[in-house]
């Protein structure tokens, strides 16, 4: 959601500061979307957790992935698979969650 | 609102809804079933090579193992990371959208850079993981993760500086 230009309008003919208009203006309307690319990024985060394991790590599921390919071992890599699906709904719940959480809390703080 | 004054239409209206309901969540669970089932029948019949596509009975035998190949620690270390990542990432990525917001210089000057890196695929940057790798631990993942969401949040901070 985009800020209202004629808020930021009405705001300066009050006289208010730049960090005034930022602070009480343009952040808490772009909340929403800064949830929603959290959302995106939480699933773009774990791509680059295990993407960075592929290539350099001593542990983790992206390392057993590529550990279990490499020794011929295709019951692990399945495995890890299936636990990073359920990695990531959990991780995507829990955003969700956090979102509710903000919601609720600023509709409390406007009302 | 109470259950007297609906109408034995709305009645019937809420009955259906939460029939459909159901009958999405069981054609769901069934879908989800019927393909694991069907996995480890043609497994078990050698119709698909179970020693490449696993199987989900050797799955469960592996998740059973937890202690034998250390998979809950493995778990535990990719948790932290990611969300180590994304918090960094979410930092950083609304800070530097602030900046951008903040001042129209910036902005104009960062423009090309920000849209290049954009359509950039991330992933060609994982190579770079091994410049910031020279412990070769996991902490690395840290830097590439962060980078990597920072670069996803940068979305995020043009969505602000748009307004």
């Amino acid at each position: 959601m985009r800020t209202d230009k004629n808020m930021i309008k009405m705001v300066e003919t009050f006289n208010a500061t730049k960090r005034q208009i930022f602070t009480k203006i343009v952040f808490p309307s772009n909340i929403s979307t800064l949830i929603s690319a959290l959302k995106v990024n939480i699933g773009l985060s774990l791509v680059g957790v295990i993407s960075g394991e592929f290539l350099v790590s001593k542990a983790g599921l992206g390392y057993l992935i590529v550990y279990g390919g490499q020794v011929f071992k295709f019951d692990l890599v399945m495995t890890s698979v299936i636990i990073l699906a359920l990695v990531a709904v959990i991780m995507y719940g829990l955003v969700v969650l956090i979102e509710k959480c903000i919601c609720k809390f600023i509709l409390h703080k406007t009302k | 609102m109470t259950h007297e004054n609906i109408s034995e239409e709305r009645k019937k209206y809420l009955i259906s809804k939460k029939k459909r309901k159901i009958a999405i969540l069981t054609t769901q669970i069934f879908i989800l079933i019927g393909f694991i089932a069907i996995w480890e029948i043609l497994a078990n019949l050698n119709i698909i090579d179970g020693f490449l596509t696993s199987q989900p009975s050797r799955v469960l035998n592996t998740i059973l193992n937890l202690s034998n190949n250390n998979l809950l620690m493995h778990v535990g270390v990719t948790c932290f990371e990611t969300i180590i990542g994304f918090i960094l990432g979410t930092i950083i990525g609304t800070l530097i959208a602030s900046v951008l917001w903040w001042s129209n210089f910036v902005s104009k000057v960062a423009e090309p850079f920000l849209v290049v890196l954009n359509s950039l695929p991330k992933v060609a940057l994982r190579s770079y993981y091994y410049c910031l790798g020279w412990s070769r631990n996991a902490s690395n993942n840290h830097n590439g993760t962060c980078n990597f969401a920072y670069c996803n949040n940068l979305r995020n901070a043009k969505w602000l500086y748009e307004n």
